[in-house]
């Protein structure tokens, strides 16, 4: 959690940045099931964020079933909810639609465009194989 | 809970100077608020009216459900703009002269604060530098235990790292339950800490929320939507 990057300067709230970043750890397995979260005391002095917008997120995180809280101890992962996943996936490909369109304008021709997209995508899942 | 209410606030000096035009807005506990504004905004006129030092000329003002003035207010600490006080006195002196009337100070937290800010107690107040005196009013106000820290331009003049160190300390405030009201011409370091902020321009408030929503309705930046209010667009 601690490399978790925050940018105070944003458009998007510190809160929703937060979020997004938890909902990616939960949804990927880094952060799993039953893992003890840290308090909102350590991760506002770890983060460097005020403690109030730590709180906004735990307790958003909450409300949509990411995490729950037991009361004396804390806050623990749960299950990520159902379709979360295709939730983030659909908003992963919307930004790759929009630098596709980009990538389009330029003069290049259909088959120049797929075959650079399939070298990328390669690439990355070698590297993800690998290691 | 609520810390400070203000309605319809009016604050015109004897020149006529009308530094408030009726101002309305409520800091809850545990919040850090900020007030932003250009110069001459009436930050400063506010922040004397929370804390009792002038009398409203109109509308009320009332901080732990009381009106500050004449009184003051007990449970609050203070960081003034002017930081220029008291030049003629060696630190330590000036240190006891503040302990002996600031409500709830404690020498052990201004030993945390001083070292925390590597502020040396050695010679005058007026041999000081803007940086240093900046950290010795700061490490004042917090060495008072209160509920309520007001701070006018906490950070006038000092370097990135200091600066840093004093973001930190309003930030972890709130983990003591404290309130703080912050008051700053720096858009950037508002930004990093507030939860709540007021925008005030020729004594009039323009905005009045939370930071979060200002950037959701606004969806820009706050330095772009402090801008754009300043220039008279509407939310």
């Amino acid at each position: 959690m601690c490399g978790m990057k925050i940018d105070y300067h944003s458009d998007v709230p510190v809160y929703k940045q937060i979020i997004t970043e938890m909902v990616d750890l939960i949804i990927s397995g880094a952060l799993k099931e039953e893992e003890e979260l840290p308090s909102i005391r350590k991760m506002a002095l770890d983060l460097n964020v005020n403690p109030n917008t730590i709180a906004k997120a735990y307790m958003i995180l909450q409300e949509k079933g990411y995490i729950y809280s037991i009361a004396g101890v804390g806050y623990k992962v749960a299950k990520p909810p159902r379709d979360s996943m295709q939730e983030r996936l659909n908003e992963f490909e919307e930004e790759i639609r929009k630098i596709l369109k980009k990538m389009r304008k330029f003069p290049i021709s259909n088959d120049e465009l797929q075959k650079r997209l399939f070298t990328l995508v390669k690439e990355v899942i070698d590297d993800g194989d690998q290691g | 809970m609520m810390v400070i209410k203000a309605e319809s606030l009016v604050k015109i000096y004897h020149n006529g100077v009308k530094a408030l035009k009726g101002v309305n807005f409520e800091v809850k506990e545990g919040r850090i608020f900020a007030v932003l504004g250009p110069n001459g905004a009436g930050k400063t006129t506010l922040l004397k009216c929370m804390l009792g030092m002038i009398k409203p000329t109109d509308g009320s003002i009332s901080v732990f459900g009381k009106t500050p003035f004449p009184d003051g207010v007990k449970n609050a600490s203070f960081v003034p703009e002017g930081k220029n006080l008291y030049e003629w006195l060696k630190i330590s002196k000036m240190v006891d002269i503040f302990a002996s009337f600031a409500p709830n100070f404690s020498f052990s937290r201004f030993e945390g604060m001083a070292k925390r800010f590597s502020l040396k107690l050695d010679g005058k107040v007026g041999e000081l530098s803007q940086g240093n005196r900046t950290k010795l009013y700061v490490s004042l106000a917090f060495a008072q235990d209160v509920n309520l820290y007001v701070l006018d331009e906490p950070t006038w003049g000092l370097d990135p790292i200091v600066r840093h160190e004093v973001l930190s300390l309003v930030k972890e405030s709130v983990l003591e339950g404290k309130t703080v009201v912050y008051s700053s011409h720096i858009l950037s370091e508002v930004e990093e800490v507030c939860d709540d902020l007021i925008i005030l321009k020729e004594g009039e408030l323009l905005y009045n929320g939370t930071l979060d929503d200002l950037k959701e309705k606004k969806k820009t930046t706050l330095s772009n939507a402090f801008l754009s209010l300043v220039k008279g667009d509407s939310l």
